[in-house]
């Protein structure tokens, strides 16, 4: 089989640079997130991306909407910061699994803050195009966040565990 | 003849559309699997058990796989499981509504089979869909 040029290669055929670069992008989109600032989020995502959210939520257009979208979680989940347990990378996409953790001192999902501290589990598909991230497809585990919260919640309205 | 890990995983999907899940974990799902999907609340009896409530809730359900990403015996695979609610679901009268579940799973492939599965749904916008129409 001819070695093709199209993001339809096979994984045995591909580049593996290519795909460790691609990993690299998500990386240091991660470094991002974790690096409190907005700074250099204009370098890994297109302009024009768009973020598939899901949990109901609108998807977002452009890169200075997504960075609203997480300055917006940084305020719901202070000290936020994604650890990433996983990296697969095929064709122009990379699919991670993460763990996200951070402290709920803000209203998130209609929920007032309880200052529990969150750790929930993620995905993200990201579809790479000319070296920043083009679009991602995100599904975080908000059924758990909730039940965290409201574990959280109960024990202290009865007086905790003691 | 093999099965390639995203075969495995896109097989183990599309044959939910034969409502056999007996044969379906048989077939793809390892009897030493881990399963990390909800914090680890289902084994692999568990895991089938849930997904057979599933189908009797949603007598027409199908599923579709979307996209897949694969390297090397992992893989990730993004997933919609469309159908009517015609039965009981998590406490939600059967609604007649129609109703998109999507998530997205992380499989490890050994031998043919799932060893290893991370997963996560988008249920809260399941969940939502079938009361809205309850409402």
């Amino acid at each position: 089989m001819a070695i093709s040029t199209t993001a339809t290669t096979t994984n045995s055929t591909q580049d593996q640079t290519g795909l460790e670069a691609m990993k690299g992008v998500v990386l240091q989109w991660v470094d991002v997130v974790n690096s409190g600032t907005l700074d250099g989020i204009g370098s890994v995502w297109a302009d024009d991306c768009v973020v598939h959210a899901g949990g109901g939520l609108p998807e977002v257009r452009g890169v200075e909407s997504l960075g609203g979208l997480l300055t917006a979680y940084r305020a719901a989940l202070s000290h936020l910061h994604i650890t990433t347990q996983d990296l697969v990378a095929e064709g122009d996409k990379v699919a991670a699994r993460f763990t996200t953790r951070g402290r709920h001192d803000g209203e998130f999902l209609d929920m007032p803050a309880t200052g529990v501290p969150i750790e929930i589990g993620g995905f993200g598909l990201f579809r790479i195009a000319d070296g920043r991230i083009a679009e991602e497809w995100l599904l975080d585990d908000l059924a758990s966040f909730i039940s965290q919260v409201k574990i959280v919640s109960a024990l202290a309205q009865t007086g905790g565990a003691s | 003849m093999t099965m390639s890990p995203d075969e495995v995983v896109r097989n183990f999907y599309e044959s939910y559309n034969d409502r056999n899940l007996a044969k379906t974990y048989e077939q793809y799902v390892s009897h030493d699997l881990v399963n990390h999907a909800f914090g680890g609340a289902y084994d692999r009896a568990g895991w089938q058990a849930a997904d057979e409530g599933l189908l009797a809730a949603f007598t027409d359900l199908h599923v579709e796989v979307l996209d897949q990403i694969v390297q090397g015996d992992r893989v990730a695979t993004r997933f919609a499981m469309t159908g009517t609610q015609s039965g009981d679901f998590y406490g939600v009268a059967p609604s007649g509504a129609k109703a998109t579940l999507t998530g997205t799973a992380f499989d490890r492939i050994e031998d043919e089979k799932i060893a290893e599965h991370w997963s996560d749904s988008d249920l809260g916008s399941f969940m939502q869909q079938l009361t809205s129409a309850n409402s």
